[in-house]
């Protein structure tokens, strides 16, 4: 089934119509009483099967309804169209009914039905002979003269009837010279409203004009408003573009730079021997006080320290902003993580380290104050967790030292002091073979 | 190459002879010495000439006859007998005599005799027989026409003249006064299913609303008197006199004027060979609600709503429907608009009837 542009399909619609047409005939009033029909008024049927007819039953019809009543009395069915046509043609010539209905009877299909017209036969025979050239002229001559009283009757009855048609027709006449009247009067109206309806139509012509205009300067607008728009996402796109790039060589410099300084670290570090016993001692000696499986945080210390860490069974991770220390340390198969340490300590969660590290206190506290820093250690530390602090070189003091940064000078009481003054307990020294201390403290509770 | 129109009655107003006037009209375009023979002419200012003169004008074999086969007339098969060109018929189809059994003996006399000639006429083995619609020539290859002889062409008609024509003024002010009109176009014979259409116009006043017109617009045959006494019975048993406008021998003005003025063309027809106040409708743009008789839904399609139920409740609804739904009625508009350029606008017609004539052009 077809569907209506933008409408229900079709047969929704016819579902709804026949819905709704139940619906109707049941709300609906009933039908009202009927009437008893009237008696149909056609009787040519009955009177086609009578077979016989006067002569004043068939002629006193005229013109078609003659010849169709004389069709169905004679013939029993209605005029042909060559039938009729030639019948009518006899009429307009002036032949009279006589020889018409003269014509039907005794043509071969009306001998065939055979309907008896009384006295038919004598006065069609007199029209016939009427037809014979001369004879039949003054045959007619002498009927006429015969029947004169009776045609002069026939006039003067014509000329009353004609009187009273043409006194019809005039009354008739004057009535449509009325509506006539009424009608120019109404067309005359109606040019006038046709004038204003121009009118209005100029006007609204020149509206439409204006308004054309204006779309016009719009639509140019528009054009216009999209070719700067358009301007501007391509610039856009280019300083993307250009920003990207500057982003990527800074991205690139840090990389280099974190390489270089992660090189020389390792490269000063070879330096001192005592380094890997020292860190060895520090890391037993915390790992001892520590419960197995500890967590253990380290900022900043050294991919060799936090190696020493596991080493000794501790769950160690690192600290570092260096990305190539950091690229090492995953390499040796530890756990360590490039990020800013105040940062990491910020998200770390209150109470949930068995211990901190960090063996190069000073870079730390460059770049955090050492309040700040006490605090975060002692959220961090569960109670009882150890700090420990060094003051020695990491890779991290290295690095802050290339970037032409002093280096914070502590010493270990200094140290030992802040905890103690920071709220942390049992701070003390944790000596090396070689006599390098570094401190470590208790965090001794919930900070009051 | 001549070319001849034979038809019996000749007249400007009726479709059958539109048809025939039109096809003269564009065989002399093409250039094709072209007359019209019948018996007897009305309303038509072309000259006519007597039918039994046609096989002297255009009996050769490179000329042309079309048959205009609407009525019984024996005379026209002994005629296209005589001539040995191209000959065409076509068929506008003629009412099954059943319909006026109760109504008129003489037109049931005349419609058996047309329609026996049916199969004299698909036998006689012209060139080309056309259907005003595909149901017309289903009868034709039912009756024996050859298949392959055979095509459809809708009838040439004077849609675009009433689409031009200028409406009575009066009329529609008459008709434009609140009231929904409901307009039924044709003769009152019947075939045309007037008695249904009262008892749906009857269904809408009852169901839906008071305000509503019959416009019955179309010739009364005082030989039909018995069918037309019927509708105006069943008019007065209903109680609608009031309500019912009958327009008969409608000029063209008072034709436009209705087609204007009313809210739904309504056709419960039960036999049409096509149907020319369909497409009038469609034209001038009047909404058609239409029972799926005979060539109806051939000739509507799509441009109107067709049941094939008879339920007068179903018009009535339909009939509602298209009054209070705004977009119904525009895109039911806008289908018949479109079906009438497409299918059934002069141009068309004049395109197909000229490829119809390839095999003699």
């Amino acid at each position: 089934m077809n569907r209506l542009p933008e409408e229900k399909p079709l047969e929704v619609v016819r579902n709804e119509i026949r819905a709704d047409a139940e619906s109707a005939r049941s709300r609906a009033p009933a039908q009202p009483a009927r009437k008893p029909p009237k008696t149909a008024s056609n009787t040519a049927p009955a009177a086609a099967l009578r077979d016989e007819f006067s002569i004043p039953e068939l002629s006193q019809a005229h013109f078609t309804s003659f010849l169709e009543q004389a069709f169905a009395a004679l013939l029993r069915r209605p005029p042909d169209p060559a039938g009729f046509d030639a019948q009518m043609r006899l009429l307009v010539q002036g032949r009279s009914k006589i020889e018409i209905l003269g014509n039907l009877r005794w043509s071969p299909e009306g001998r065939d039905i055979g309907v008896r017209v009384p006295w038919l036969l004598p006065r069609y025979v007199l029209a016939k002979c009427m037809r014979i050239p001369v004879l039949g002229y003054l045959l007619e001559w002498i009927v006429c003269l015969g029947g004169l009283p009776r045609i002069v009757r026939h006039q003067r009855a014509a000329d009353t009837y004609h009187s009273a048609r043409h006194h019809e027709v005039l009354s008739a006449f004057r009535g449509l010279q009325l509506e006539l009247e009424a009608a120019r009067t109404e067309i005359a109206r109606l040019a006038s409203g046709k004038v204003e309806l121009g009118q209005r139509l100029d006007g609204l012509n020149d509206r439409s004009v204006q308004l054309h205009a204006e779309i016009e300067r719009a639509a140019i607008d528009a054009r216009e408003l999209r070719h700067l728009v358009l301007s501007m996402n391509h610039w856009l796109a280019s300083l993307r573009q250009n920003l990207s790039a500057l982003e990527l060589a800074e991205a690139d410099q840090a990389r280099h730079a974190d390489a270089l300084h992660a090189d020389i670290a390792s490269r000063v570090l070879a330096l001192d021997a005592g380094r890997p016993a020292r860190l060895d001692s520090w890391a037993q000696q915390l790992a001892g006080m520590l419960p197995a499986g500890a967590q253990v945080l380290d900022l900043c210390s050294g991919e060799d320290w936090l190696a020493r860490l596991v080493g000794n069974g501790i769950e160690a991770t690192g600290i570092d902003t260096n990305t190539e220390v950091g690229s090492r340390a995953r390499s040796a198969g530890l756990s360590i993580t490039v990020a800013e340490p105040a940062e990491v300590l910020a998200r770390t969660a209150d109470g949930s380290l068995h211990g901190l590290t960090a063996l190069d206190a000073g870079s730390l506290l460059l770049n955090m104050p050492v309040s700040s820093f006490l605090a975060a250690v002692r959220r961090v530390l569960s109670s009882g967790g150890i700090l420990v602090l060094g003051s020695g070189r990491a890779p991290a003091s290295i690095a802050s030292r290339l970037q032409g940064r002093a280096n914070v000078e502590l010493d270990t009481e200094m140290l030992r002091q802040t905890l103690l003054a920071g709220g942390l307990v049992d701070a003390r020294p944790l000596p090396a073979a070689d006599g390098t201390v570094c401190i470590v403290a208790r965090n001794g509770g919930p900070k009051t | 190459m001549k070319a001849a129109i034979l038809i019996p009655v000749l007249t400007s107003k009726d479709a059958v002879g539109a048809d025939a006037l039109a096809m003269a009209s564009i065989l002399e375009e093409l250039g094709i010495e072209t007359r019209v023979f019948c018996q007897s002419a009305s309303g038509v200012e072309r000259k006519t000439y007597p039918p039994e003169r046609l096989p002297q004008f255009a009996g050769g074999p490179r000329d042309l006859v079309i048959y205009h086969y609407s009525t019984g007339w024996p005379a026209a098969v002994e005629l296209l007998g005589r001539c040995r060109g191209f000959r065409i018929i076509k068929y506008h189809n003629i009412t099954p005599p059943e319909f006026f059994s109760d109504v008129s003996a003489d037109y049931e006399i005349a419609c058996r005799k047309g329609r026996q000639e049916i199969a004299t006429i698909a036998t006689l083995g012209c060139e080309l027989y056309l259907g005003a619609s595909a149901y017309n020539l289903r009868e034709l290859e039912r009756a024996g026409m050859p298949v392959a002889r055979g095509g459809v062409l809708a009838p040439f008609h004077r849609v675009a003249e009433i689409v031009e024509a200028e409406g009575d003024v009066a009329l529609i002010k008459q008709l434009t006064d609140g009231s929904h009109n409901f307009l039924m176009v044709g003769r009152v014979a019947p075939n045309k299913g007037h008695l249904a259409l009262v008892d749906a116009f009857d269904a809408y006043v009852r169901g839906y609303s008071a305000d509503a017109r019959l416009i019955i617009l179309g010739k009364i045959d005082p030989r039909l008197d018995r069918y037309t006494t019927a509708i105006t019975g069943r008019i007065d048993e209903l109680d609608l006199s009031d309500r019912v406008l009958w327009i008969e021998a409608a000029s063209e003005a008072q034709l436009k004027a209705a087609y204007l003025a009313s809210h739904v063309f309504m056709l419960l027809s039960e036999h049409e060979g096509f149907c020319v106040p369909l497409i009038e409708s469609m034209a001038v743009g009047t909404p058609i609600v239409a029972h799926a008789s005979s060539a109806v839904p051939e000739t509507l399609g799509d441009a109107g709503l067709i049941w094939e139920e008879r339920d007068p409740w179903l018009y009535a609804a339909s009939a509602a429907r298209l009054f209070g739904d705004d977009a119904l009625r525009a895109a039911m508009l806008e289908r018949a608009r479109l079906r009438y350029r497409q299918q059934f606008s002069v141009e068309v017609l004049r395109e197909r009837f000229t490829r119809f004539l390839e095999p003699v052009l």
